[in-house]
């Protein structure tokens, strides 16, 4: 299977990238330890070169950035986004930790999924697919979706089969 | 089923034998900001910054050799030959 991310990074760290590869992020991002990637859904949902952008300038508040796009190909890989037994077994895992969770006395309302994810640490598998809302508002309930992203968290950076430096802030 | 499946069932059987302390112990799990590597005779410590840690996201992609790096050893190294931090 192939997959297709776009990474978001300062300028500074182009050489680096170039020469070395990716650094992993730490475990207690959303979905663990590993080098992260937006995906395509469709231009119209999601577009993952834009999220990359948006990401480096908005999150990273880098003005000299540079976007990385990236072939990964594997079989070992667990996808959240669109293989519906892979996302049945994460409901019954979650329903699991939810369990410890409250037989541990902590309140449900502060469950975090990402101790799932660092669980996962331990499997054999290269990469996790999954849709994050971007748009998430921790202050109010909300029914609707507004940016869907496409993710993509390499665990195993062997699977990175090709890395291509395509824009910069230069050339915007 | 495939790969993923299966590796995601081996998840659920973990949980599932999960004790409540080792349970807390995963969730109150930090991660890793300070690494040691061995490498020949050397033994190096790198300590990643845990202000851009948390503030800034700049510890993602940071080149090797602008975190905290310190070693022992009798020659002399050279960072580029060392293996990555994680």
């Amino acid at each position: 299977m192939k997959f297709i991310g776009f990474h978001g990074t300062e300028a500074k760290n182009i050489d680096n990238i170039q020469e070395h590869g990716y650094m992993p992020s730490p475990e207690d991002e959303w979905m663990g330890e590993g080098v992260y990637f937006f995906e395509t859904m469709s231009s119209s949902f999601s577009d993952g070169f834009e999220e990359a952008k948006n990401w480096v300038i908005y999150i990273k508040k880098s003005s000299k950035w540079a976007i990385f796009k990236a072939t990964m190909v594997t079989n070992k890989y667990i996808d959240l986004a669109s293989k519906i037994e892979h996302r049945k077994m994460y409901d019954r895992i979650k329903k699991e930790s939810l369990l410890l969770h409250e037989k541990a006395g902590n309140n449900v309302k502060e469950f975090n999924e990402n101790v799932i994810f660092k669980a996962m640490g331990e499997l054999s598998i290269d990469l996790i697919r999954a849709i994050v809302d971007a748009s998430h508002e921790y202050r109010y309930h909300s029914y609707t979706v507004r940016r869907p992203q496409l993710q993509i968290c390499v665990k195993n950076r062997g699977c990175i089969k090709k890395n291509v430096l395509v824009k910069t802030w230069r050339s915007s | 089923m495939d790969y993923g499946y299966n590796q995601l069932k081996k998840l659920l059987e973990y949980f599932e034998n999960m004790s409540v302390s080792e349970y807390i112990n995963l969730y109150n799990s930090t991660p890793p900001t300070k690494y040691r590597i061995l490498v020949d005779d050397y033994e190096v410590n790198i300590e990643f910054s845990k202000q851009s840690y948390k503030d800034d996201f700049s510890y993602l992609d940071t080149p090797i050799n602008e975190n905290k790096i310190t070693y022992s050893g009798n020659k002399t190294l050279s960072l580029n030959s060392l293996p990555e931090a994680a």
